[in-house]
């Protein structure tokens, strides 16, 4: 029986498409999507208290997460915390990302003293734990979005350029890099389109495996009040906020933590999903493992391979 | 009854864009004593045939569906893993293209040519095991054997690495050998010299040899038999001078035809226009259809053109012998 | 008939460097001492094994290596240190294709772009004629209107032509083969080989080529080197060198060959020894230990070129 219209995914042009793994897209999509346009699921505001309404339990009328200590609609703080917790993430990647790019660029192509030079520095910055450093630099500034992307940048750039320096010694090596200078092109030409397209994709995969380490920073820095300050909802001050409260009003830390939980499994599935998708090898295993239950729920047509009976 | 005789072999591998039939229905034999030549390119499927006679397929995307491999009368393809274990480096060598891969950097060649004799078990006694590896290099003709046993990969050049490799694989006297394009990374004076002194072991030890390549001057000069490979079916196979005289299937004419030989000049070369089918959706019928220059009406038909016997050892699978 | 590239004396030595203090103990002689004149509308060739320079010689002539001493003349100017404008006419008419189909092409630039980029960078043509001009190669190489597709929707042939499409479009007057069609499938190499000789007839070019093949040699070449160890040992037209080899080298070059003939086995004679490592190549002339001619004196001096018969010449003097 052919269930195609069962599928959102369109299985003909993008096969590839099949091997997403769903449960972590469709919620992914679903956070994504209710923290950047809060508006359309909730009119309370995230700052006006409310102290009639103190400490509501989850499920009360009117407020399906509960309210907070200054009666404060839990629900709408979530999805606004979500949103700085995404932001700071995004600007984390963006900073940490580029810098780590171009370092890498630069060393790995230029080589010799440079690469030397550059690579000390970066050791240099890896050899520092992230968190003490975002703690220390975050309680000797102002606390805010600033600080804490800042914080968390220093050290973050240090590991992508690793990756990717790894990467550009590789493509420094193809017969194209040779070709563009026998061209004459310059070394920033080539560093900009040549190298630096194709290191992309690298950089992709280790953006996405690395997203959820960055927001669990986050997430921690405001737990321990060194992030995001207060009115500004963030999931993980909102956490540290409710510690006290754990015993009678446990939905105050136990929602925005689950809301973080879920939103770092979802990221980290993803990225899996994008590292599998770029290697060869692990993209076969991938294929066989959808296409076998694909078969199994009798939609997929290529049974030579699949059926049981032919397994050795 | 043959070393070797692969019956129907059909290995497919599972890909995101669909099912590769890399080897779709391939048969031959090899025996003592003989060299038989794969030839084909890219994407013809001769190498897949050399991994799955040691069932080396890459797990899981590539399976064999069909076919009995009788090793000796007994069908391996039915074998345990541990029974391939037994078989693998003892029964059966394998040597392929990069020394480079083939030899860890971080052991001796000592180590790593007594390594297959010390898992099946051959030799225990420690003198023995080191007179052997020494008898081995001298063998694939190392100069100064004694003297390199403690020597690394690095310490040796491309042609002498892929002797150590053909020593890795004679180790434990096997009767099958099989190469896959051992010299297509060889200069060509060391690849002679290399080629001669495969041709010398295979003739004073009696080996079955399967020798895969692309390479037609090597095949004339190894090779007793010859299986030509298009899109993972063998179109012709048989004696090789009859191959190189008579080709019958168009393709093997052509690839002759398009060769430009080391001891003549040729006026002209003729190549194969078009290019091989997608493994994926592969046409019913004659494969090589699209692009043959001698088509008749029959080849156009969806149904694959039977084995026709041209002579007692030379066959061709092509509707204009029928 | 004038040269369009003369190199004169060339030399490159890469300098091993060992130690913490990284001196240097060697040097590996990649080059040592080449003259070659490539001339209007002819292939000439060098054929040659691992570690002979043909590579590294070909590098230089592509100004990708600094040589170490020696000049490169182009149309009769010294190349090596030319101004801006001289050079760019260098890379307008002097362009290559490599070996690997695979790596030639970015895999992230549009076919178009990735044969508009030398005359991106040496000419001063407006984008809409260089868009033109990119069509007009493309048809050249029989590919009509791929110009906005990505690499690696071509199969390894196609790259090459793509490759060779994009070494003709600045209108070069010499382009540099170096192993054009060692890595592609046997049928397709005749293809590109074809081609090249097509687009030689039609453009009047002047090809280097490098390969290690004979085969590949014979069919497309008419003036032939052959190179051992940095050095070019022999050289003249190629039928003459082909079928009258003087230089102990090549004879076992050729013996090395092997023939298509299952019956000719035995005319294979494999050349014993290993060639020696550019690092320590051996004293006098560098293939003496391995000839069966060398007497005493061939260690102590080296042979130079010396020319034998018509435009044939051999660096041993005992022919």
């Amino acid at each position: 029986m052919y269930k195609q219209n069962k599928h959102m995914l369109n299985n003909n042009k993008n096969p590839w498409l099949r091997t997403v793994p769903r449960t972590p897209a469709i919620l992914l999509f679903i956070i994504l999507f209710s923290v950047v346009f809060p508006g359309l699921f909730t009119d309370y505001s995230t700052t006006l208290a409310d102290l009639p309404n103190r400490l509501l339990p989850p499920g009360t009328e009117g407020h399906i997460f509960g309210t907070d200590t200054l009666g404060r609609d839990l629900f709408t703080r979530v999805l606004y915390g979500g949103r700085v917790s995404l932001l700071v993430a995004a600007l984390v990647l963006v900073v940490s990302g580029s810098i780590g790019l171009t370092v890498a660029i630069v060393a790995g192509y230029l080589g010799g003293k440079v690469d030397a030079l550059l690579m000390r520095i970066v050791d240099i910055f890896l050899s520092f734990p992230p968190m003490l450093i975002a703690i220390v630099f975050a309680v000797a500034f102002e606390p805010g979005v600033l600080t804490v992307v800042t914080a968390i940048s220093i050290s973050y750039w240090s590991k992508f350029c690793r990756v990717i320096r790894a990467d550009v010694l590789q493509i420094k090596e193809q017969e194209y890099i040779a070709l563009a200078k026998v061209a004459g092109c310059s070394d920033l030409y080539i560093m900009v389109r040549h190298i630096l397209p194709n290191v992309l994709d690298t950089f992709l995969v280790v953006m996405s495996l690395e997203i959820g380490m960055v927001i669990r920073l986050e997430a921690t820095l405001s737990f321990l009040g060194a992030g995001i300050a207060p009115p500004t909802p963030s999931w993980g001050q909102m956490v540290g906020a409710g510690r006290d409260y754990l015993m009678n009003a446990w939905w105050l830390s136990i929602l925005p933590g689950g809301a973080l939980a879920a939103l770092i499994f979802c990221f980290n599935m993803i990225g899996d999903w994008i590292r599998d998708m770029m290697d060869p090898h692990l993209r076969a295993v991938l294929s066989v493992k959808t296409e076998k239950k694909r078969w199994l729920k009798g939609i997929s047509t290529s049974r030579e391979t699949i059926t049981p009976a032919n397994t050795k | 009854m043959a070393l070797l005789e692969v019956k129907d072999l059909k290995a497919y591998f599972q890909t995101t864009a669909g099912v590769v039939k890399a080897v779709n229905g391939v048969s031959f034999e090899v025996d003592k004593g003989k060299v038989l030549g794969l030839v084909g390119e890219s994407g013809s499927g001769k190498t897949t045939i050399g991994h799955c006679l040691m069932n080396l397929l890459p797990k899981p995307a590539g399976r064999i569906v069909h076919g009995q491999i009788l090793f000796d009368g007994v069908d391996i393809l039915q074998s345990s893993e541990k029974e391939w274990q037994k078989l693998r480096g003892k029964d059966i060598a394998m040597i392929v293209q990069d020394p480079m891969s083939s030899l860890d950097p971080l052991f001796t060649i000592g180590d790593q040519v007594v390594e297959p004799i010390k898992i099946h078990r051959l030799i225990n006694h420690k003198v023995s095991l080191q007179n052997r590896v020494v008898e081995l290099l001298e063998k694939v003709r190392i100069p100064a054997p004694r003297d390199r046993i403690k020597d690394y990969p690095h310490q040796f050049s491309g042609g002498m690495r892929q002797r150590v490799v053909g020593a890795i694989a004679l180790s434990c006297n096997p009767r099958l050998l099989i190469a896959d394009e051992p010299t297509t990374s060889l200069d060509v004076t060391i690849q002679a010299q290399y080629l001669a002194l495969l041709r010398d072991i295979q003739e004073s030890d009696d080996l079955a040899m399967l020798f895969i390549t692309h390479d037609l001057g090597v095949v004339a000069y190894l090779c007793t038999d010859v299986a030509v490979m298009y899109a993972g079916k063998i179109v012709e196979i048989g004696n090789v001078r009859d191959i190189y005289k008579n080709p019958a299937h168009p393709y093997t004419q052509a690839l002759i035809r398009s060769v430009p030989h080391n001891d003549a000049k040729v006026e002209k070369l003729y190549g194969i226009a078009g290019a091989p089918p997608s493994l994926i959706n592969l046409p019913a019928g004659c494969a090589f259809a699209p692009r043959c220059k001698q088509k008749i009406a029959q080849c156009e038909t969806a149904e694959l053109p039977p084995v026709t016997k041209i002579s007692c050892d030379h066959t061709v699978s092509c509707w204009r012998h029928v | 008939m004038d040269a369009i590239i003369s190199v004169q004396g060339i030399k490159k030595h890469f300098p091993v460097k060992a130690g913490i203090a990284r001196k240097t103990v060697g040097y590996v002689k990649a080059v040592d001492g080449v003259d070659l004149d490539i001339t209007d509308g002819k292939t000439y060739s060098l054929i040659g094994e691992s570690g002979c320079g043909k590579t590294t010689l070909a590098r230089m002539i592509l100004l990708l290596h600094k040589p170490t001493s020696g000049s490169i003349l182009f149309q009769g100017k010294n190349i090596l240190n030319a101004d801006k404008d001289l050079i760019k006419e260098y890379r307008r008419s002097v362009q290559t294709l490599f070996q690997d189909p695979f790596s030639s092409l970015q895999p992230k630039m549009q076919v178009g772009t990735i044969i508009a980029e030398p005359l991106l960078q040496n000419s001063n043509f407006s984008r809409e004629q260089i868009a033109e001009r990119v069509e007009e190669v493309l048809d050249t190489v029989r590919m009509p209107g791929r110009s906005k597709n990505y690499p690696h929707e071509f199969s390894g042939g196609e790259r090459q032509r793509i490759a060779l499409a994009r070494a003709l479009a600045p209108n070069p007057k010499i382009i540099i083969l170096d192993e054009p069609v060692s890595a592609l499938d046997v049928s397709v190499r005749a293809q590109i080989m074809n081609h090249l000789k097509k687009v030689q007839e039609k453009l009047g070019l002047s090809y280097l080529l490098i390969a290690h093949q004979l085969g590949t040699v014979r069919y497309m070449t008419d003036y032939v080197g052959v190179m051992y160890l940095g050095k070019i040992v022999e050289k003249g037209p190629c039928e003459e060198v082909f079928q009258n080899p003087l230089h102990p080298y090549t004879q076992a070059l050729l013996k090395a060959s092997l023939p298509f003939d299952p019956d000719s086995r035995d005319r294979v004679v494999p050349l014993p020894g290993e060639i020696p490592s550019p690092l320590k190549v051996p004293p006098g002339c560098a293939f003496h230990q391995r000839c069966y001619r060398a007497k005493a004196c061939c260690s102590k001096q080296r042979p130079e070129l010396t020319e034998v018969a018509n435009d044939h010449w051999v660096a041993c003097p005992y022919i």
